[in-house]
Parts: structure tokens; sequence; C-alpha cells
């Protein structure tokens, strides 16, 4: 036993070499436990580089390169799951180091999205120094001493990489054969179908890996893009609700969730996602911004299908979700006015956060709701007053646009037209047309006013 | 979450919630409990012992103390632990803080390894999930 731990160490030591650890942690005591057991470890002092912060620790891997990184989930602002991505994009040879998570986050979330990221090793805090040394030595074992299996799904890879696309297949199909359960060479199958654009053999590859191990992570988003890719949106949906299942917390698939509930008109379980979504304490700002853009989307469809009370409702919560949001209210006023619901419009209106209150949003929304309820004279001065602010904002010169002409006010029409079209130039066309008709209606309503 | 079935919720709260150990500290010797806003967190189980991590010059070498330690997941308290505990080593860390050894004089044994049992069941789900995440 005792020689086997010998061997252990030995081939960590070699993993290592002369090359730098670093240590990223907020907490002092667990920097100091951390160093003393890698010192256990046969780590020399001046290897260690030590971090309290994530702006240290950043700056530390480009400096130090280190071979091994173990931090915290949560460092400051920010998470260790940032260092990560951050080594993997700036040496894309990292992957030969290895990363380890030692935190006292162990909430289901914070693994998952760990496990997603391809950490090499998670480590609960607190710990014994028995778990952290077997959990270091086995991560490096399986780093440079890999089963035939992961070495045969290498070798594909590599053919994979280099366009040799039915090497790799065979690469791959013979690794499926070396392992009880396949998954990932299962994967690697689809993988290389996907890249050659056979979509069906490359969903053939994904399913099967997910038969040998439902949570397969890769095989699950190979579906999901295999779907997605062939536009098939419900399925697609089905299966980015299964990865997020498994794999919470990350905003950017929350978002795609949330998106395809809208395409696939999933509404309901819109609503349920909002249930849950207000239990969770740890809502970050991603999450937030998704899940209120949601409830606008449903509301409003909502109230193109005539159901303005559920409308309301959802409106209601997302304003409340939203918490000042601004370009939220923005969007709930706006789908309001588009219905005609002025009286609630300005009440959203009220709710803008008084230091806001100068700001575009705010100024935009009031324009919009005065625009369609006070006489065209007004809301042009309103809407210059604005445009003197300096803000600009495409509504208001839409407004203005409509309502100077209406106004028979045709040489200031042109010169708005001409602001806005030099501000959005892709959208010259439109305004140019909003003009035409605005003169047209002026022209209507000056013929009704002399008959 | 993840062995949840199929019809299980996408976003589950408690997902979010993490199982965290609090730790009460109380000087024997010098009789003054810490202050609630100090902040000890334990870095590390040992055999019969513990290390922690407090404000400086809240204890030293040779003191005794009383601590309980409750693991809390969310509003839920999972489990406590009194244990009274001999200050072995102090060793004086940047930001007025202390990395502190003690060892156990006298504990609720069957507690304490129920304690570290929740963390070694814990360590093994999260190995377990690696595995079939990745699939190796």
């Amino acid at each position: 036993m005792k020689a086997q731990q010998d061997d252990l160490v030995k081939v960590f030591e070699d993993f290592i070499g002369g090359q730098k650890v670093l240590i990223a942690d907020t907490n002092a005591a667990a920097r100091a436990t951390l160093c003393k057991l890698l010192i256990e470890m046969g780590i020399k002092t001046a290897q260690l580089v030590l971090t309290s912060s994530y702006p240290k620790a950043e700056a530390e891997i480009e400096t130090s390169r280190p071979k091994l990184v173990i931090c915290d989930f949560d460092l400051g602002s920010r998470s260790g799951l940032d260092l990560l991505q951050k080594q993997r994009a700036k040496f894309p040879d990292s992957k030969d180091s290895l990363f380890v998570l030692a935190t006292g986050n162990n909430s289901q979330s914070a693994v998952a999205r760990a496990a997603e990221e391809d950490v090499d090793c998670f480590i609960l805090k607190p710990f014994s120094s028995i778990t952290f040394r077997s959990s270091i030595l086995k991560a490096v074992v399986l780093k440079v001493q890999p089963p035939e299996y992961l070495k045969v799904i290498d070798r594909g890879k590599t053919y994979l990489t280099s366009g040799q696309l039915d090497e790799a297949i065979k690469s791959f199909e013979f690794a499926a054969g070396l392992d009880p359960s396949p998954s990932l060479a299962c994967y690697y199958l689809g993988q290389a179908n996907f890249v050659k654009k056979a979509l069906e053999p490359a969903e053939g590859g994904y399913r099967s890996g997910l038969n040998y191990n439902k949570i397969h992570y890769r095989c699950m988003v190979g579906l999901y893009e295999v779907l997605a890719a062939r536009k098939l949106s419900k399925d697609a949906y089905e299966v980015i609700k299964r990865i997020s299942q498994y794999f919470p917390a990350n905003p950017k698939r929350l978002a795609e969730v949330l998106r395809l509930a809208v395409v696939t008109e999933s509404y309901d379980d819109i609503e349920k996602y909002y249930q849950l979504f207000i239990q969770i304490d740890d809502r970050n700002e991603e999450i937030v911004r998704y899940i209120c853009a949601a409830l606008v989307v449903c509301g409003k469809y909502y109230l193109r299908k005539g159901l303005q009370s559920r409308a309301l409702e959802l409106f209601q919560k997302a304003a409340v979700s939203a918490a000042g949001r601004t370009n939220i209210l923005r969007e709930i006023i706006m789908a309001l006015v588009e219905y005609g619901l002025l009286k609630f419009a300005d009440e959203y209106l009220g709710r803008f956060p008084p230091d806001t209150q100068s700001g575009k949003d705010y100024l935009t929304m009031k324009l919009l709701i005065a625009h369609n309820s006070t006489p065209a004279l007004r809301v042009v001065d309103t809407g210059r007053d604005i445009l003197k602010m300096g803000i600009q904002d495409p509504l208001v010169y839409q407004i203005l646009i409509s309502r100077t002409g209406e106004a028979g006010l045709n040489a200031s029409v042109q010169d708005l037209v001409n602001k806005a079209a030099a501000l959005w130039p892709e959208k010259k066309d439109f305004f140019q047309k909003l003009a035409e008709d605005a003169a047209k209606k002026g022209a209507q309503s000056a013929v009704k006013t002399e008959k | 979450m993840g062995q949840s079935d199929e019809n299980e919720s996408l976003i589950n709260p408690k997902d979010f919630q993490s199982t965290s150990i609090q730790v009460q500290f109380r000087n024997a010797n010098s009789k003054t409990p810490l202050k609630k806003e100090a902040n000890v967190t334990l870095t590390e189980w040992l055999e019969k012992g513990l290390v922690i991590e407090v404000p400086s010059r809240t204890c030293a070498t040779g003191h005794s103390a009383a601590i309980t330690l409750s693991a809390v997941r969310g509003a839920e308290k999972l489990m406590v632990v009194n244990m009274t505990v001999k200050i072995t080593d102090v060793e004086n860390l940047p930001d007025f803080r202390d990395r502190v050894t003690l060892s156990f004089v006298q504990y609720e044994e069957f507690e304490w390894k129920k304690l570290l049992r929740l963390f070694a069941s814990r360590q093994d789900e999260i190995e377990d999930f690696f595995k079939k995440v990745r699939g190796y």
C-alpha cells in the first residue's frame, strides 16, 4: 500500500515537474491549508503562487502558466470557472494541466456547472488531508495514464481535427468496443457525422450515447445541436429542458430554454419556470433578464389572443422581477400601447424609478403614451424637447416624423428624416415611408378642415 | 438533481442550495464568546480535530474552547455537533486572521462521524456525477 502511494506521489511529482502551482482562494486559512498539503505532497514552496482574488489569479495564469490550479468556486464577484475559461482561451494546450475546484459551494448547480466545464477535480471544503491527496492523485493519474479507451478516442479526435473523418469514425467505433458504457465514443461518432453533415447518423450517435448514460453531457448537447440544425424546435426544446434539469443555473442555456419555449408556444411552461424562479435566492443578472423578457413575450402572446387579464398578470410579474430595469418596463408599455391599453401603460410609466426618469426609456415611453393620447402639436413639442436633451431613440424620431408630418410641417419632417437616416442608415427607407404617409394624412386632414 | 427523473421541474430551487458548516466558538480561558459577526470558517477535518480560521487574538496555544458545528442547508439545520477542544497551534495570517488547529478533548463521537459521513457522501455523489457526465 505504501509503495503504491509512493508510486502515485512520483507520478504527481513528474506531472508537476518544476512548474508552478496556483492557489486562488479568498480565505487565508484555506490558502495556508492547501499550501501545507501540497508541500507534504512534494511541491516546493518556490513553486507555489497564492492569490486571494480573481484579478490576481487571472494575472498569475498569464505570467506563471501553472501546471496545477486549485481555486474556489466563488472568487469574490467572479467564479473559479471564469478562471478556467480564461486559462483555456489564453492557452489552448492548458488541457494538459490540471484544474481543481476546492470549494465549500456544494450546491448541485455549482457541481453541474463544474462538470459542464470539464473541471478535472471537485473537492468539497472542508476536506481531510486524505481526501485532498487521493482526489488530486486520482485526477493526475487519469490525465497522465489514461485507459486505452480514452487513448483511442484521443487518436480519433486528432483525425477529426485534421479533417480525416472516415479514419476518425473508425477510431471511435473501435473505442466503443473497449468500454462497457462508451458514451464518449458515441458522442464523437455523432460529432464526426455532424461534421460530415450526416445529421441523422449524428443524431443516432448521440442517442446511442444517451442509451448508455442518460446524463452524458456532451451527448445531450450534441443531440440538442443536431435537432436545432434540423429545425426540429419541439424536439430540441425537450432535449434542452432535459439538459437544464441536470445542469441547472447556466444562464445562457436558460435563455435558450426560454427562447424555445416561446418558439414552440409553450407559454404555460414559462409561467411554471417563473414560479420556480422566484424561489431561487441566488438569481444572477442574466437569469433575471431572461425570465423577464420571456414573461413579456408571453404576455404579448396573451394580448394577441385577447386574454387581457392573463397578459396583465404576466406583465405585473415581469415588472416586479425586473426591479426597475427600464428596458423591461419599456417593452411592457410598448405592448400595452399597441393594444390601446393606455391607462395601464401610464401606470407602468409610474413604475420607473425616480433616478431613471430623465433617461431614454422613460422619456421615450412618455412620448409614446402622449402620441396616442394628446394633440399633434403638443407631441411635437415634447419630442423636440427630448431631442434637445441629446436623447437619440428611433422611436422618438418615428413619432416626431409622423406627428410633424400630420401637422403639415413638411420642412421639419425632411430634416427629421435626414437626421434619423444618418443615425440609423438601415432604417432610412422606413423613415422616408413614414414621412410620406404622414404627409398624406396631413393633406387629407387639411382638406377636411377647408371643407 | 443528478438523479432526477424526466418529470422533475426544470428549475429546482434546491439545486442552488449548498450545505455549509456554521461554527460557533467560545474560548473557555478568556470566557468571551466571539461576536456574532465574527467570521469563523472550518477549513480542514483532522482525524480527531479541526482547523478553523478566526479573527486574530481569539485564542492562544493551550487554551480550551467550546465549539458547536451546525450543518445547514438553506434554512434547514441538518445536524449539530458540540465539542470541547484544546488549541494546539495558532498561525498568524494576513488581514488579522489566525489559522487555528484544534484537537478534541470531549466530543459526541457518533454525531461527529455522522457529520463526516454527510460530507464524504456528498463528495462521493459529486465524483459519481462527474464520471457519468464525462462518461469515463
